[in-house]
């Protein structure tokens, strides 16, 4: 410190304009934590992917002989106390953690773009939706996501919808954010004067401008969904133990975890990975598409 | 300035009248019936009519909800169907835990975050800006119980200095209570600071660039009074805000810490609901934990006046 | 007797995302003790900046200043960060144009002005609070006492650029650098502030430096004029003479254009009618004199050799190879 370190804005004219002449992939190609991100995320849908052809073993295979063993040639990752082989479980876990990221991610922003636009629109519907969306908003995620689980009962396509209705507020709210501030711009309030009808207005002119903050709200929510999925699965309220997923291996290493921490660290390593990676995407596509936002949370 | 603190108050009203009509609804469409959810895997048709009966749950809708309302009113959360003890007792018994570890968690954060944020926009785009605000998506991105066992695998089990598990009720003392509460607080803390850091960074940067940082330059004012006086008490309101919004996700941490050090608080509470199928546990639970982030909301909104004076409707 | 402020040769570059921006090349004057000097320019002149590299308030990061800043015998550029806030409100002040951001929205008017007596004269809490009512008082902001516990916003924009004057001399400054500080308030508030200004300045004795455009202030205030274009002085006189003889042809054009009292070069009904084209751009400045590509009397000379500065009568200079209104003696 010490040095005049506060920034004082100089009469500088504006010496910022034109430098998006490049073309859009490039600039994405050209921003590090976007390719070190996807880069990650696409290594570890590779691994998902493939998982079969990477290891010859079941994930759901019990070996008591084999019970928690140390990592090996045959069990690199070791064994767990049914002897089933963790290196299959955290690769099947993989598949099980993105799908349900993925999925959630596009549900949510097509259920919230349609709120969004819906709500932004049409002023009429505007108030109730929105205070619906804001008591939503209201009552905190995980809980919300955790009392749903507990009545309807552990099963993937129940953790989806959970998510999904503790997420899609978000993007409803921007969209509706976008769509009004859109909606006061001259060529809009001219497409209006002259007569346009609403849903051509709605189409052509409102649902391109939201598209960017859709994409960047979207691969929040995909980071997001896939915590809260854990999360849920850790405490039991999410997808049934049966099933290897990340938070399920974790939840099975919870009693064991001074013993063998590795089950707890192997799938968190994974999860906060691919996670990282996400949301490195999201930071990226931010500050690309959406500068004024910049490094906000 | 007192008609705003009132009005917010006033309009917090119908926010938690909503708040709980959505609770029910989403509870009420929910797929699954909680009669067969308590009953359980093997229970005959009998029982789950009985627990149906019992729960008031073979009643119409309407009916179910002016009962439930009207109680609420009172309130009255129900009563556990694992313990038969009130849930609102439930809660109660539980409540300083919880509340230790959030509040010690959000003095935590702060005293962390915010001069970490502002650090950081003094310093924008050098390394240690990037340093630390790598660091923040890094605690945005490790979930909490990853954080927690890694905390206590290494400040209990390798290097032995604290406790695993388990609380101490400040009654005991503050030293044993805070030795235990420190690292579930840390770990909590992480995705926090995280978040604040963030948010404070951004808008002390935005306010660095106004004109009466340069007046306050020009009067000869130090560096450090300018971002800890002048420009943080500028951005006061962004970093409130995101401090109560934060609240949502101690709350849903808490559920998770506290499960993984044993602590005996709501979240514990909460978990063991689940375990328990005991449906009017986790109803009461999401309701109280719902009006508490409310009602901090609601804490932050006042909160502005005393760092911006032009706020005043 | 030595100047106060004696600027020599100074340049001031930014490195931009699009180069570097030359903003000012190359400026000399000086300012003595209790004189007021103007400097004028349109907006993009490097008037402003040069104003700020006196205080060294320009971003460190993207900013080179060099050349000479002296001020009573001390180099500011030479100065330690620390040093230099020393003399930041305390033996130099200034006035910024905006009364309406540059006054800190969420501290009371009082803590703002109390601010720099505490930092420069020692002062407690207390005295520095009663020593900041009497300069409300003292520039004419009726009940000072309760206007001390006030918020900027409470303030119309004339009562807030009394409080950045009240701000600005509290020290008791030998120098004061105005930078535009009427531009943004109403006509009939322009006046008075501009009387506040002269009257206090008669008080204290204190230099002024007024940076601006309005060529009606720098009739109402300046001692001496500097007329800036394009990061360079090219005209420098006393202010009866520049507005009585100018020599340099962009002065000439500047005065022709002035229509009245309080009309600002950047009105935009304000037209340089005699003066076609626009300010070349920071970026890419050309050989030869910077006016060149706008002046009505430009030669092949002007537009391969910039003229140098050269002393005229009386303390006139000017940088032109074929000056206005000049005597013969000019031309050898």
């Amino acid at each position: 410190m010490g040095d005049g370190e506060v920034l004082v804005a100089p009469a500088l004219p504006d010496l910022f304009e034109d430098r998006g002449r490049r073309s859009a992939l490039a600039a994405v190609l050209a921003h590090k934590a976007i390719v070190i991100g996807a880069a990650i995320v696409l290594v570890i849908t590779l691994m998902a992917v493939c998982a079969p052809w990477l290891t010859p073993i079941d994930p759901t295979a019990i070996a008591p002989l084999e019970r928690l063993k140390g990592p090996s040639l045959a069990h690199p990752f070791g064994t767990d106390m049914l002897g089933r082989d963790l290196f299959s479980r955290v690769l099947y876990g993989a598949r099980i953690s993105l799908f349900v990221g993925f999925v959630i991610a596009a549900l949510s922003s097509i259920i919230g773009l349609v709120i969004g636009l819906v709500a932004g629109y049409w002023r009429r519907l505007d108030g109730i939706v929105m205070r619906l969306m804001d008591a939503l908003m209201s009552i905190p995620g995980i809980l919300l996501a955790i009392a749903f689980m507990a009545i309807s009962g552990g099963s993937m396509g129940n953790v989806i919808l959970a998510i999904t209705i503790v997420e899609v507020p978000r993007v409803a709210r921007l969209v509706r954010g976008t769509v009004l501030s859109v909606r006061r711009q001259a060529y809009v309030e001219a497409a209006v004067a002259s007569g346009s009808r609403s849903l051509t207005i709605l189409l052509s002119h409102i649902l391109p401008n939201t598209i960017a903050p859709i994409i960047i709200q979207a691969t929040y929510v995909c980071a997001s969904a896939m915590l809260l999925e854990s999360v849920l699965s850790f405490i039991g309220a999410g997808i049934p133990p049966s099933i290897p997923t990340w938070g399920n291996i974790m939840a099975d290493g919870r009693s064991i975890w001074q013993l063998k921490p590795s089950m707890i660290f192997l799938p968190a390593l994974f999860l906060s990975l691919t996670i990282l990676a996400i949301n490195l995407v999201g930071d990226g596509l931010r500050d690309l598409l959406d500068p004024r936002q910049a490094g906000n949370g | 300035m007192g008609t705003y603190i009132v009005k917010r108050i006033l309009a917090t009203i119908p926010v938690m009248a909503l708040v709980a009509v959505v609770v029910f609804a989403l509870l009420y469409f929910a797929p699954g019936d909680p009669a067969e959810v308590i009953a359980g895997d093997h229970a005959s048709p009998e029982t789950i009519a009985a627990i149906r009966q019992s729960l008031g749950l073979d009643q119409p809708l309407p009916i179910r909800f002016a009962a439930w309302a009207g109680q609420l009113l009172q309130g009255d959360l129900g009563v556990s169907v694992f313990s038969n003890i009130p849930v609102v007792t439930l809660i109660l018994q539980r409540l300083e835990p919880t509340m230790s570890l959030m509040v010690l968690t959000t003095l935590i954060a702060v005293v962390v975050a915010v001069p970490m944020g502002v650090f950081a926009a003094s310093r924008s785009g050098t390394w240690l800006d990037r340093a630390l605000m790598g660091g923040a998506v890094l605690g945005f991105s490790v979930p909490v119980f990853a954080t927690s066992y890694l905390l206590a695998w290494i400040f209990s089990m390798k290097l032995q200095w604290l406790p695993v598990q388990g609380y101490a009720p400040l009654a005991n003392g503050v030293g044993t209570w805070f030795v235990h509460l420190i690292l579930p607080s840390l770990a909590l803390a992480s995705v926090y600071i995280a978040l604040i850091a963030r948010i404070t960074r951004t808008a002390v940067l935005e306010v660095l660039h106004q004109d009466y940082i340069r007046t306050a330059k020009a009067k000869g004012q130090g560096h450090r009074t300018i971002l800890f006086v002048h420009a943080l008490k500028n951005a006061a309101v962004p970093i409130l805000t995101v401090i109560g919004l934060g609240v949502a996700l101690l709350i849903g941490g808490a559920v998770v810490t506290e499960s993984v050090f044993a602590i005996p608080g709501i979240g514990m509470l909460t978990v063991d609901a689940i375990l328990q199928r005991d449906y009017p546990v986790i109803q009461g639970v999401v309701l109280f934990f719902s009006f508490m982030y409310v009602l901090v909301n609601l804490l932050v909104d006042i909160a502005y006046t005393f760092f911006d004076p032009r706020i005043e409707y | 007797m030595a100047p106060l402020l004696s600027i020599t040769d100074l340049q001031v570059h930014f490195r931009t995302p699009r180069g570097v921006s030359r903003a000012v090349e190359g400026v000399s004057f000086d300012v003595n003790a209790g004189e007021t000097l103007a400097i004028v320019g349109e907006s993009g002149s490097g008037k402003s900046v040069t104003s700020m590299a006196v205080l060294r308030l320009l971003p460190t990061k993207t900013t080179r200043v060099s050349g000479s800043i002296r001020f009573e015998d001390r180099e500011l550029l030479d100065l330690s960060e620390d040093e230099m806030r020393g003399i930041r409100g305390n033996a130099i002040s200034m006035i910024f144009q905006e009364p309406m951001t540059a006054l800190n929205p969420v501290l009371t008017i009082g803590s703002q002005i109390a601010e720099a007596l505490m930092l420069h004269q020692g002062l407690g809490k207390r005295q520095a609070l009663a020593r900041g009512t009497e300069m409300l008082d003292l520039v004419g902001i009726p009940a000072a006492a309760r206007r001390m516990s006030d918020y900027p916003h409470k303030l119309s924009g004339g009562m807030r650029q009394r409080v950045m004057i009240a701000m600005a001399l509290a020290c008791e400054p030998r120098l004061l650098i105005a930078d535009e500080p009427t531009t943004a308030l109403d006509v009939s508030i322009q006046a008075q502030i501009l009387e506040l200004m002269r009257s206090l300045k008669a008080r204290t004795g204190a230099a002024v430096v007024i940076v601006t455009h309005d060529l009606g202030v720098v009739a109402e205030v300046a001692d001496r004029v500097a007329v800036m274009y394009a990061g360079q002085k090219i005209e420098e006189a006393s202010a009866t003479q520049l507005f009585a003889r100018p020599h340099h042809p962009y002065t000439s054009g500047l005065l022709r254009a002035m229509p009245r009292l309080g009309t600002s070069l950047h009105d935009p009904d304000w037209t340089l009618a005699s003066i076609p084209g626009q300010v070349p751009s920071p970026f890419s400045r050309q050989e030869g004199c910077a006016f060149a590509p706008r002046c009505a009397k430009a030669k092949d000379v002007c537009r391969r050799h910039r003229p140098a500065l050269r002393p005229a009568e009386d303390g006139h200079s000017h940088a032109c190879h074929f000056p206005d209104n000049a005597t013969g003696a000019d031309h050898v």
